[in-house]
């Protein structure tokens, strides 16, 4: 759920609840006002009526006060109501023919001796009109109060948070290895030029970081070269003593072919770190398939000793436009992968279409397929590769814009790469 | 470094010099003629294209090669346009480094025409084809290449690592077996008794090949 559309949902559940509760309330409360005021007119009638009553001497007095106050009446009455009652009815309204709801008040006098039922009325047509009136048009704000908080809330919410939005998009297209620095929308919102501010300087760490840690790969494989050098030199010449025996002989094989795993490794690290430092810019236009011939006859005592068949099938490819070593480290590492990983009497499948590469070889599957591209990740404790091949075709293919992607199916393990997006 | 070079090149019977600093072999360069120069990029007073490019100014015919722990393809274009014959990145096998060292003086020693002689073996080089007495034997690629490589380390043992690499080229993945090199031997030595040449590729125990009369 969206922040906004939660906010928003809280308010609109109690401005609604609110709504409900407070309506009739509302209706009662201004009601039970009106009646109290009514009741205070009608008290007010009462003792005007008595200020009146020491004037009214004869029948026909009173019967003429009668007519000309319609909402008083007098009734003679058995006994004298010693108090007042207020009451809620509906009574006939003689003049406009409908029954209509008044408020009455009883209350007792003794006119001449004898006692006389008063009863004074009020229409409360008016009252409920009024009561109905002013509820629907207290409702009605209340709702168009409602209303317009939820639209202004929305879009406030909407223009408010369109930096945090921003910040969000940009922290998602961040890439460490790609771009070096990130750079945030202002705003003049303080909360968000804080977070804007704290990214920022996350970033910059991390980029720092990210530096550094590349360099050091770099710079350690660069230095052991040196030293590298001198221990395979002065190996190799400790190989030329005359009379060596077999021991000694023995013992210097197996350090040479130590240093030449170092040595590989070395040189496959430095590769490694230097793809990822961008070294190889300038690209050329290149035969994918010119590539792949090459590659595979450097091979060919390979695949003959395994006793491999090669499955070619290259199709008439436009140019590649990319960086010519990349690409040639990037289809010689392939092809040595699969050739390496073919089963002895296996087949090694190489296709290439205008936009496409497929490498597949014959093989056990892996047991952990989601490491296959990772630096020094092994499937088998045999092979002795340097671990770092597969890591070095997956950095080319995100330096180059290429697609790489893996799966088993068959018992055949395939690598497909797309060179589309190089062309865009 | 420089000590193991010179070590492997003399037992060759090269004459070595060595200069450590780019001063120092300035003036080696303008005393004396070498028949050829391995260069270090990287020197602790000057870049050693430097000495290259007075080296061509002054019109000077020694072979360079140009020895570079950077490895980085810009140094090898800018030195081999500058004229340099060779780029050797390090890390290398000294037997590759002989081998290379000989190339070089012999394409500045024959000017071109280029033929290399052992006793009943007569290689040439622009043919790329091997006579023993006089009679050629067909071998493939691979095998003239070992047997080229083995040639220009006379006397010393090329291991097996060294044979490796220069077969596979740079490029190649090596596959931490040497079998292939077993077998082209195999099918060398095989040609070369056929052509009645004595055998002067020793195996060295399980270290490497020497090639001795």
């Amino acid at each position: 759920m969206k922040l906004l559309t939660r906010t928003v949902r809280n308010y609109v559940l109690f401005s609604a609840l609110l709504l409900l509760i407070s309506t009739p309330l509302f209706y009662f409360s201004i009601q039970w006002l009106f009646v109290k005021k009514i009741d205070r007119e009608l008290r007010s009638h009462k003792s005007e009526f008595h200020e009146l009553l020491p004037l009214l001497k004869t029948e026909s007095e009173m019967n003429f006060f009668g007519l000309m106050n319609d909402e008083l009446l007098l009734k003679e009455s058995l006994y004298l109501m010693q108090n007042d009652s207020f009451l809620t009815a509906d009574i006939f309204n003689a003049k406009e023919n409908v029954i209509q709801p008044y408020r009455v008040l009883r209350t007792g006098v003794i006119i001449q001796g004898k006692p006389y039922q008063l009863q004074i009325q009020e229409s409360m047509v008016n009252t409920g009109e009024l009561i109905g009136a002013i509820v629907a048009i207290q409702v009605s704000l209340i709702a168009l109060l409602l209303l317009g908080f939820v639209l202004i809330n929305r879009k406030l919410s909407n223009t408010i948070w369109q930096p945090f939005y921003n910040i969000l998009d940009k922290l998602k297209q961040y890439q460490i290895d790609k771009n070096n620095s990130i750079s945030l929308p202002q705003s003049s919102t303080a909360e968000f030029r804080d977070l804007s501010l704290a990214i920022s300087q996350l970033v910059k760490r991390n980029v720092e970081v990210f530096q550094i840690q590349k360099e050091f790969t770099e710079n350690a494989a660069h230095e052991l070269q040196t030293p590298l050098a001198i221990c395979r030199s002065k190996l190799e010449l400790l190989a030329q003593t005359k009379d060596l025996t077999q021991e000694q002989a023995d013992l210097v094989e197996s350090l040479l072919d130590a240093m030449d795993r170092i040595t590989r490794l070395n040189k496959d690290l430095l590769l490694l770190s230097k793809i990822e430092n961008r070294q190889f810019l300038e690209t050329e236009e290149i035969e994918v398939k010119t590539v792949i011939t090459k590659c595979l006859e450097i091979y060919r005592h390979k695949v003959q000793e395994k006793d491999l068949i090669v499955k070619l099938s290259l199709k008439e490819t436009s140019p590649l436009k990319a960086n010519t070593i990349l690409v040639e480290v990037f289809i010689n590492n392939i092809i040595s992968n699969a050739i390496r990983h073919a089963n002895k009497g296996g087949t090694v499948t190489v296709e290439s279409t205008k936009s496409s590469l497929t490498v597949s070889n014959s093989g056990h599957p892996l047991e952990r397929p989601e490491k296959i591209f990772e630096r020094f990740h092994r499937e088998s404790t045999t092979t002795v590769g340097s671990g770092l091949g597969l890591s070095i075709v997956k950095k080319i293919c995100e330096v180059a814009g290429f697609k790489i992607s893996y799966d088993y199916g068959s018992s055949t393990h395939h690598f497909k790469i797309l060179f589309t997006e190089a062309a865009s | 470094m420089a000590k193991s070079m010179v070590q492997y090149l003399r037992q060759e019977s090269y004459v070595c010099e060595v200069a450590y600093t780019a001063s120092d072999a300035e003036e080696k360069i303008m005393l004396h003629e070498y028949d050829c120069i391995l260069l270090d990029i990287t020197l602790p007073d000057g870049n050693g294209l430097k000495i290259l490019e007075k080296l061509k100014k002054e019109r000077k015919l020694e072979g360079v090669i140009i020895i570079s722990a950077k490895n980085s393809l810009e140094d090898k274009i800018q030195g081999l346009n500058l004229g340099a014959d060779d780029y050797l990145p390090k890390p290398f096998h000294l037997a590759e480094l002989g081998a290379r060292v000989s190339a070089v003086i012999r394409r500045k020693r024959f000017e071109g025409n280029n033929t290399l002689k052992f006793h009943e073996i007569e290689v040439d080089l622009l043919g790329k084809s091997i006579r023993v007495n006089e009679k050629m034997i067909d071998l493939t690629r691979k095998e003239y290449d070992l047997i080229l490589f083995l040639m220009s380390n006379k006397n010393r043992v090329v291991t097996k690592n060294a044979i490796a690499e220069h077969l596979s080229g740079d490029d190649a993945e090596v596959f931490d077996n040497f079998d292939f090199i077993y077998a082209h031997m195999k099918n060398l030595k095989k040609k070369l008794t056929e052509a009645l040449c004595p055998d002067y590729i020793k195996t060295i125990y399980g270290l490497g090949y020497k090639f001795e009369a």
